[in-house]
């Protein structure tokens, strides 16, 4: 027997991936779509050896304007799968219903899933499930995807239809002169297209959809003769035909709704999510709640958690070490113990160290985006990324870029104007990533005893770059003309599933972990050993002065770019190229090399209880415990290019060389331009002597305060906007 | 009247979407057709975008979206 | 004796690191961990103007 597949659409938000998760379980893989290099997840359905999920993207309808929809309705109409299952937002069951209608027409055997029907009963609604599954011609099922409710039922549902092939094909119903045009295009292209689709076809050439007339090349003369018809039934209803069909779709599901669905007014005065909402999208509490919450989550997960753990764990890795050369001790030669004891142990651990806090952050995060409250912030934040080039929708993508910023760049293809979206992936990796908390959370320890202020304060900068970003770029004419629409759909506040924050709290924690023993581990032998060899005055082989060795010269000759940014010294600039392979490379890079040139034992034995003290040693050694060249070069590393796997997904997102080269290079000038206006202007501010420096930074300010204030010279200039598939 | 004029707290109904192509689709498909109550929730902090309440969901909108949105007032409050 | 386990475990450890670096070039970190991760999938579906490449 061959294998049924089983295709899953649905709204965004319908709760299609909780239910995709559950129906698969583990057994779930990546592919691509066929024809476009772009994964796509599938996976086997549990307790079937021969049924494949389909997780399609969610999407509110089958027009040709956005590339996902173009994406499944071909998936849907080229791959023929056996069967759909349709997961239907149940709390917002008339919307839903609007894709629900466009899908039955494919004539595919499809299953309707009314979700989150646990939610649907405590507000008192009523779904009539039978009289819903007599209009739509087709199996309804009650399924709560949070409790686990009805998805083996529906998923078993889908199977049986997609076995019979049955697709009753009872689809929405049209006035009359609608249907009348529909019936003559249907004539016309009965031999040219799939039987059980026919009337898909038809309503999308009467709606003259650019992708399927293309696709169907039809004769002039039945052209012509469809056409006619199209035109008299928009002249009768004084209106274009897309309109047409999207109003008369919209009115049968409202019919529809009339005999199978019944409001209570049980929340009349409003629902609980209608009562938070008031309060924190309120006028004037908005904006302060927000950077309130910003606070609470850095100054619990850095300052909080960041006291007490970072002290265990310098004793957990104190012990490990001690431990492991305890086993060495006599039997390995003192180099090898070197390499495993300071090398491996000491780069790995100095990056392990941060593990409790990034756990505790991604599970505030986590929480944050479950529960609904981000979809508001961009509703709150749009009037301001506007006026900076951005749109409301590119706080999305710089919220997700706080774990990881490759997701985050790829989550700017929700904007759908190309400008936009430009500036989203120029600017996303400005907000400090999951990796670049340990550089925030190392100097904040080792230099300023623990500040929570210097993690929001990081938080701040990145939002700071990103506006400062919008502001001059769009007046440059590559980003010239008016942002594009905002419409977008702000999902009830629930409360978030544990399972829910707990999966992706631990997708993040696990992939920093996992880092740590791959990439961080091999560059931790690899620093070891350059920082360890070099050529003495026996020629090539063991240096006892870390300053002659390999690394020292090879960072010493790039030195030059950073001494005016105040931390010219080899042992940084290593750190921060190393930055590029990955951000906690610039905690690693310090612990391999604090542990070679100290002896990994002393800094570890001052760690333990005194939390900070572990860490004193590294501010003192690298940054002369000068809190000006540490918070210069947390800018530095805050701003500078990425690592090479968000210069990867920028490359691809941009999909062009010189927006890639232009964007790198942008925020790498902007990294070092800042970082030289703070700590020159702060050493002034100190007072040290007035010096050249200091007078070419407050050029840079004079000169940035132009590029920000200056009237936007291509102001009037209205470029196109294109949407979607460009 | 168009929708961007439209006080928090009142209802109006849709009579014509002034516009084209794919913002309009975009608006259709999100329940904004002609003759659909329209509730206006509230205006952002910052005086734009607006939220809407449509077909029982919340729908936000910026305001020069909803310049092409004719209204007229109606249906109950 | 020693300096031979040791090396041979840490060649041990450098391989299968290498080999999951190099698997996992250019992933984000989340789907280099677990071959893919929610905040992918949530967007790796969304296919916006990939068609392109």
């Amino acid at each position: 027997m061959s294998d049924i597949k089983i295709a899953l659409a649905g709204n965004p938000n319908s709760g299609k991936t909780t239910l995709f998760n559950m129906l698969t379980g583990s057994k779930q893989y990546v592919g691509n779509w066929p024809g476009v290099t772009v994964e796509k997840k599938e996976g086997m359905l549990k307790g079937f050896d021969n049924v494949i999920i389909q997780d399609l993207p969610g999407i509110y309808s089958l027009s040709p304007y956005s590339l996902e929809e173009v994406i499944t309705r071909n998936y849907l109409i080229d791959e023929q799968p056996d069967a759909i299952l349709n997961i239907v937002d149940g709390t917002n069951i008339e919307r839903n219903l609007y894709l629900t209608t466009q899908l039955i027409e494919l004539g595919i055997p499809i299953v309707v899933a009314v979700n989150m029907m646990d939610i649907v009963r405590k507000t008192g609604d009523k779904i009539n499930v039978e009289n819903l599954s007599k209009a739509l011609g087709c199996p309804v099922v009650e399924t709560s995807a949070l409790k686990g409710d009805g998805a083996m039922e529906a998923a078993r549902r889908t199977v049986a239809v997609a076995n019979s092939g049955e697709n009753k094909n009872i689809p929405c119903h049209f006035e009359g002169s609608v249907e009348h045009a529909i019936a003559h295009i249907e004539e016309s292209i009965q031999s040219i297209v799939p039987k059980h689709s026919v009337r898909w076809y038809a309503i999308k050439i009467f709606e003259r959809d650019e992708k399927v007339l293309e696709k169907i090349k039809l004769s002039p003369e039945d052209n012509k003769h469809i056409e006619e018809h199209i035109v008299e039934c928009e002249r009768e209803m004084d209106d274009d035909a897309e309109s047409i069909i999207i109003g008369q779709r919209y009115a049968y599901i409202a019919k529809l709704m009339e005999k199978t669905v019944k409001k209570s007014n049980k929340y009349a005065d409003g629902t609980v999510s209608d009562k938070i909402d008031r309060v924190l999208t309120n006028r004037v509490l908005a904006l302060p709640i927000f950077f309130a919450v910003m606070y609470v989550v850095y100054k619990i997960s850095i300052g909080t958690v960041g006291d007490w753990s970072v002290g265990f764990m310098e004793g957990l890795f104190e012990n490990i070490g001690e431990f492991v050369s305890g086993l060495m001790e006599g039997n390995v030669s003192p180099v090898l113990q070197g390499l495993i004891v300071d090398g491996a142990i000491g780069g790995v651990g100095s990056v392990l160290t941060f593990v409790p806090q990034m756990i505790i952050l991604f599970l505030m995060l986590a929480f944050l985006e479950e529960c609904g409250y981000m979809a508001r912030v961009a509703f709150i934040m749009d009037r301001i990324f506007r006026r900076f080039g951005l749109s409301g929708k590119s706080f999305i993508p710089m919220l997700i870029g706080s774990g990881c910023s490759v997701p985050g760049i790829m989550a700017s293809r929700t904007i759908e104007n190309e400008r936009d979206r430009r500036m989203t992936i120029m600017t996303t990796s400005f907000i400090p990533c999951g990796a670049k908390m340990p550089i925030v959370g190392l100097i904040a320890s080792a230099v300023f005893g623990g500040s929570a202020l210097i993690a929001t304060s990081a938080y701040f900068l990145g939002v700071a770059a990103v506006i400062i970003s919008g502001v001059i770029l769009k007046k440059t004419k590559a980003f010239a003309g008016e942002p594009a629409e905002f419409v977008m759909e702000l999902p009830s506040y629930h409360w978030p599933t544990v399972s829910g924050v707990l999966r992706s709290t631990w997708e993040r924690g696990w992939s920093f972990i996992k880092r740590a023993g791959t990439i961080i581990l091999l560059s931790s032998i690899a620093i070891w050993f350059l920082s360890s060899f070099g050529f003495g005055e026996e020629g090539f082989g063991l240096v006892e002065d870390m300053n002659e060795s390999v690394l020292a010269k090879l960072g010493g000759s790039l030195k030059w770019i950073f001494t005016p940014l105040g931390f010219g010294n080899w042992e940084a600039v290593v750190a921060t190229v190393m930055g590029l392979v990955a951000k906690e490379e610039v905690v690693n890079v310090f612990g391999v090399l604090s542990a070679v040139g100290e002896g990994a034992m002393d800094i570890l034995e001052a760690g333990g209880a005194e939390a900070i003290e572990g860490l004193k040693p590294i501010g003192e050694q690298f940054f002369n415990g000068s809190g000006l060249s540490a918070y210069s070069f947390l800018i530095f590393n805050l701003f500078c290019a990425p690592c090479f796997a968000a210069i990867g997904a920028i490359r691809r997102e941009m999909n062009n060389a010189k927006w890639t080269v232009g964007a790198i290079v942008y925020m790498t000038v902007l990294a070092w331009v800042s970082s030289f206006v703070f700590y020159n202007l702060g050493l002034v501010i100190r007072g040290g002597a007035f010096g050249i420096n200091a007078i070419i930074a407050i050029v840079i300010v004079v000169i940035g305060a132009y590029l920000l204030f200056r009237p936007n010279p291509y102001k009037n200039e209205k470029i196109s906007i294109k949407y979607g598939d460009q | 009247m168009t929708l961007d004029k439209v006080k928090p707290g009142e209802t109006v109904k849709v009579v014509k979407i002034n516009n084209t192509g794919a913002i309009k689709r975009r608006i259709m498909d999100m329940g904004l057709t002609k003759g659909v109550e329209v509730y206006v929730r509230k205006v952002a902090p910052l005086g734009d975008p607006m939220e809407l309440t449509v077909r029982g969901y919340e729908l936000s909108v910026r305001k020069e979206d909803a310049a092409m949105i004719e209204v007229i007032q109606g249906g109950k409050n | 004796m020693g300096d031979i386990i040791v090396i041979a475990m840490l060649a041990v450890a450098t391989f299968f690191a290498a080999r999951s670096v190099i698997k996992n070039k250019g992933k984000c970190s989340g789907c280099s961990a677990k071959n893919s991760c929610s905040a992918c999938n949530n967007n790796k579906n969304s296919i916006e103007f990939i068609n392109k490449i």
